[in-house]
């Protein structure tokens, strides 16, 4: 508790200058908590705690509250955290940017990014800043999670050389077809395809939502296709129609699993227990061991791409300036940034000759007590640390850089649609989009009847009135850039 | 028993025996998953035996043991203290209740029943036992909200003394110069170990099966209960199965179904060993007439 | 004579203030843990800001309400959810009901302690992981039932994306849950009942089922029809987890698995919207409040004493 760490942290401050009899004055540096999602709560995080804060109170003046929360148990503890000042620094994550600007939980940040160091200045740009702006207050920062991701198809490698296709390939719909056919028919007892985004092939494709996860009203193909910037109903839009088809075609030649509706198993365990071709995924930098990725759509960077992961700052916090100085650290500072990802040298990470790193000898994540450089995309600023080795070399941040500048830009990033004046409609058509969404991305309907059938029910729903307040607003925002 | 005839119990045996292969049936399916090998789970899904005995799931949860046996210790003391408590506090307001001569009974009865009803709602809850009592991440958090009484029992334990206790037998106590503490544990409470029994073994399972008290007022891991524990494994899997995308393609190895069928057994378990000590108070030991032999 | 009237008096208050003592700790609890959130309702009339919080954030009346009307589904889960727990607390009550009986009539106590003990397993274990069960029987490509009916040559079928099975399917998962622990209740009422009045019955000839409807039934009649009064109150509420989990969350069949309260987490969970979640328990409550008067009112009339209150 909170109160506690104030008095040990008080009784520890006199204990060293009685001791020290110089030197430091006894400053209580405000305790400041950061929140950050994990897949479980790391056994040495105290540890790494404690090495961050021997750097920080000295440099910046506060102290650090370490805690990681369970992403199943995520959304619901920090709403809770959020009605009082229990946490200061936290990830925007599990729940849209919107809902939390709305509903009053972050903190103005205009004034503090205005007055911060050029170095974490220069990080982002201002398209990045105004897909977490709102009425013209920036309100988190972006992370460093993989932008700008090629849509691709995971293959096993073993099946993928059979075959004749290599890593990085880029490859057609027509040409994907054809190999999973023949492979499928080589393997009958794999499934062809397995899906990553829980029941459907994959959570989202090519479609910019612009901040608006149920997709109701989009911009087609990234924002690239020949609507341009008009906002269209997501089944009206050339590349989700396209997607349904395919994914209706291959649940039909029984390529998809039969059961994807009620899938409760992850792909990965799919892959290494043998049972599966392939699975369509974005890709970033990374490497899957044992499998290959062809590239079947360019990368599209869009204001959803910067949804997924940001920090902010908790409205009720009791000392904002502090966590403004925290989160500077966290984005600045590289000895803190290799402690919040590696950990702790030689207990939780040996650094390899080339530059990577890896869990000691013999040991992995849970029993090396500190898992979170395979979950990097929590953290927010991780491009100094040391990359794992199995992804491939040293400068894995750097490729990752290259990509995200490489990536196409949609014509909408950096607006976030808004849906207060429209709230009923939206939520009406968010329970349609419900039933019919992942049904359609995973082939086990027929997309022809489905689609009409949901597109009736939206229509009923008042889907137009969103798609009409949408198009304003994105008028509104490209007419003021 | 009245009425026993050869016959007659034969078919109750065999409706019985029907009634428990359709309760249990499935959980073996449940135990013998928990018992196979995590490739073979995958290949061929679940079966009602195992295809391939492997122990890989219970040896993934012993490796984390700590994690285990603390969950198991915070469980056993919370539901040991909770239930008593709670038993306590109702007995002690149920029977006032039961009581015809007691002014306001109705009043009272209005404010337990009241409760069921209405409820505040999560955030004001979550604030008044957080920010008021500050009892979040400590084990009373886990012990008193929610679960300290509830008034389905009370209103269950009134109805209960009323019906079953006769009030001749308290008048006499009560001429013979008892007092009401003494009345209630010398002579109610003895009585009414049915009642008790079955409402400390609800109360109980309350408390065990909770996990929701974990969710909101503690986010220190060490403090979970097993159910706690299972339930943030089974949404992180959900969590991720429905956002992989969106998350730099999640690639991280979940646990398996069979460590999930596991922990549910490992949930399970304790209270089947627990449940027969309860048993034995399901006796018969209400009198007749006037005064208790 | 005076003093010994005015003795009995002061004993008779002093055994009230007793009883009174007796009842403060719980009172105290329940205001607390019951009755002093409850101003927090308020946030159902209110657009909640977090870095206000409740007090000071600005009314909006009843707009918080609306989206529950508006949505064509939503007729759809006020029937569902009614339509269940009328079902449910009917089949369960009387499946409870006979299941003690039947438990009490049986002789052996090894019998009875294994048969009951066997009969609660199903109540511990949680519903995501029944859902997992109920997908080993209902999956499409192996589950039992599908391999059955490929066994007797006729065509597999897609349980979970088919609404027309999925009543039974929850309420037969409902039953099988839920039909161990309720029986508890009902037995040790049953237990309770004086021996005396069977042996009268049968001294007047009656056999055991005549014993069962002249004895046992109304033996148990208050307990039923508190149990069922109380059920009632709830009318408005469901299990999410058993609506939630256990059609593995798909989207095609939520026209008959929704309830009220999945249907406000669904919405919710991507809004996060407290006053919206906060508006939908309210409306719940006040309507379950409003049934359960009815009831009890009718209940009443018939029978004084068995009312709740």
């Amino acid at each position: 508790m909170k109160r506690t760490k104030w008095t040990m942290m008080l009784a520890a401050a006199l204990g060293t200058v009685t001791l020290a009899g110089a030197g430091v004055q006894a400053e209580d540096f405000p305790t400041v908590k950061v929140c950050i999602p994990n897949y479980d709560s790391p056994a040495a995080t105290a540890d790494v705690e404690a090495a961050i804060n021997a750097i920080a109170g000295e440099k910046y003046g506060f102290q650090m509250d370490l805690e990681f929360i369970a992403t199943g148990n995520w959304a619901q503890q920090t709403n809770l955290m959020l009605t009082s000042d229990e946490v200061d620094v936290f990830a925007v994550f599990g729940t849209p940017f919107l809902s939390f600007v709305n509903n009053g939980q972050l903190l103005d940040l205009t004034d503090y990014w205005a007055n911060a160091s050029e170095e974490f200045k220069a990080e982002w740009t201002e398209d990045e800043l105004l897909a977490l702006s709102y009425d013209g207050k920036l309100y988190a920062i972006p992370n460093t999670i993989g932008i700008g991701e090629h849509l691709a198809t995971m293959i096993d490698a073993e099946i993928a050389a059979e075959f004749g296709l290599e890593d990085e390939q880029e490859i057609t719909w027509e040409e994907l077809d054809e190999f999973l056919q023949k492979a499928h028919e080589k393997y009958p007892e794999r499934y062809g395809l397995v899906p990553t985004g829980g029941t459907a092939l994959i959570s989202n494709w090519t479609w910019d939502g612009m901040g608006d996860k149920k997709y109701l009203g989009v911009l087609a193909d990234g924002g690239y296709a020949s609507t341009g910037t008009t906002v269209v109903p997501l089944f009206e839009a050339e590349d989700f129609l396209e997607f349904t088809g395919w994914a209706r075609k291959w649940y039909e030649d029984g390529i998809t699993m039969p059961d994807i509706l009620s899938n409760s198993e992850g792909w990965k365990s799919m892959f290494a227990a043998d049972k599966a071709i392939a699975a369509i995924n974005s890709i970033g930098v990374n490497k899957n061991e044992g499998l290959i990725s062809v590239y079947l759509d360019t990368c599209y960077a869009s204001t959803d791409s910067y949804h997924s992961v940001s920090y902010a700052i908790n409205a009720n916090s009791s000392h904002p300036d502090a966590a403004w100085a925290a989160m500077e650290a966290l984005y600045t500072d590289k000895d803190i940034q290799i402690l919040l990802t590696n950990g702790i040298e030689g207990q939780t990470y040996v650094v390899n000759e080339d530059g990577t790193a890896s869990y000691p000898e013999g040991m992995d994540g849970a029993s090396a007590g500190y898992d979170l450089m395979e979950a990097h995309w929590f953290l927010p600023y991780v491009y100094n640390t040391y990359p794992l080795k199995v992804n491939g070399g040293a400068d894995f941040f750097d490729k990752m850089k290259e990509q995200k500048a490489a990536a196409v830009n949609s014509k909408g990033l950096g607006f976030v649609f808004d849906n207060t004046e429209v709230i009923d409609e939206y939520t009406a058509c968010s329970s349609v989009m419900d039933k019919y969404y992942k049904a359609l991305m995973s082939g086990a309907v027929d997309p022809d009847e489905i689609i009409a059938q949901a597109a009736a029910e939206l229509e009923s729903s008042g889907l137009a009135k969103i798609i009409e307040a949408k198009q304003a607003q994105l008028d509104a925002f490209l007419a003021e850039k | 028993m009245a009425g026993s005839k050869k016959s007659g119990q034969i078919a109750l045996n065999i409706i019985f025996v029907i009634l428990v292969v359709m309760a249990v049936a499935p959980l073996v399916i449940l135990i013998s998953s928990s018992f196979t090998d995590e490739a073979e789970l995958l290949q061929s899904g679940y079966n009602f035996w195992p295809k391939k005995f492997s122990l890989g799931a219970y040896e993934y949860l012993f490796r984390s043991s700590n994690k285990l046996v603390r969950a198991c210790v915070v469980t056993v003391i919370v539901t040991a203290a909770g239930t008593f408590i709670n038993v306590m506090l109702t007995i002690l307001f149920a029977y006032p209740l039961s009581r015809k001569e007691l002014p306001f009974r109705s009043f009272f009865s209005f404010y337990v029943f009241f409760t069921m009803l209405f409820n505040g709602g999560l955030v004001p809850v979550y604030m008044m036992w957080t920010q008021t009592f500050g009892i979040k991440n400590t084990i009373w958090a886990l012990i008193i909200p929610r679960l300290m009484m509830n008034a389905f029992y009370i209103i269950m334990m009134r109805s209960f003394f009323q019906s079953s206790i006769p009030d001749s037998l308290i008048e006499a106590a009560r001429i013979d110069g008892g007092g009401e503490f003494c009345i209630l544990f010398k002579i109610v409470m003895p009585l009414s170990k049915p009642m008790i029994a079955t409402i400390s073994l609800m109360v109980g399972l309350g408390y065990w099966n909770d996990w929701t008290n974990s969710l909101y007022f503690v986010t220190d891991e060490s403090l979970f209960s097993i159910q706690a524990m299972l339930n943030t494994i089974l949404t992180n899997i959900q969590f991720l199965a429905t956002s992989a995308g969106s998350v730099g393609g999640a690639a991280v190895t979940l646990p398996s179904a069979g460590v999930r069928m596991a922990i549910a057994v490992v949930g399970a378990v304790p209270v089947l060993c627990v449940y027969p000590f309860f048993q034995k108070y399901f006796v018969k030991g209400i009198v007749v007439g006037g005064v208790k032999g | 004579m005076e003093t010994k009237v005015y003795r009995k008096r002061k004993k008779i208050r002093k055994n009230i203030l007793t009883l009174y003592a007796m009842m403060i700790p719980g009172f105290i609890y329940i205001f607390i843990n019951n009755y002093m959130p409850l101003p927090g309702l308020a946030i159902a009339f209110k657009r909640f800001d977090y870095s206000k919080g409740i007090w000071d954030s600005p009314w909006t009346g009843l707009s918080n309400f609306t989206y529950l009307f508006k949505s064509q589904d939503a007729l759809n889960m006020v029937r569902n959810t009614l339509g269940y727990n009328l079902v449910f607390i009917i089949l369960g009550n009387v499946i409870a009901v006979a299941v003690a009986v039947m438990l009490n009539f049986l002789k052996g106590k090894m019998n009875k302690k294994v048969y009951q003990t066997l009969i609660l397993m199903p109540y511990l274990v949680s519903t995501v992981v029944v859902s997992y069960i109920v997908y080993a029987f209902l999956g499409q490509e192996s589950g039992f039932l599908n391999s059955l009916l490929v066994s007797m040559g006729k065509d597999k079928i897609s349980w979970y994306t088919s609404p027309k099975y999925w009543p039974y399917i929850l309420t037969i998962v409902f039953i099988w849950k839920n039909f161990g622990y309720s029986s508890i209740l009902y037995y040790a009422a049953v237990i309770g009942i004086d021996s005396s009045l069977y042996e009268a019955a049968m001294v007047d000839g009656a056999g055991r089922m005549r014993q069962v409807w002249h004895v046992t039934l109304p033996g148990l009649k208050n307990t039923i029809i508190t149990m069922v009064l109380l059920q009632i109150g709830k009318m408005f509420y469901s299990d999410f987890g058993l609506f939630y989990q256990v059609p593995m969350r798909s989207g095609l069949i939520t026209s008959v698995t929704d309830t009220i309260d999945v249907f406000v987490y669904r919405n919710l969970s991507m809004l996060n919207d407290i006053g919206r979640a906060s508006a939908a328990g309210f409306l719940q409550s006040m309507l379950g409040f409003a049934l359960i008067l009815a009831v009890n009112f009718i209940v009443r009339r018939v029978d004084r004493d068995s009312a709740l209150f």
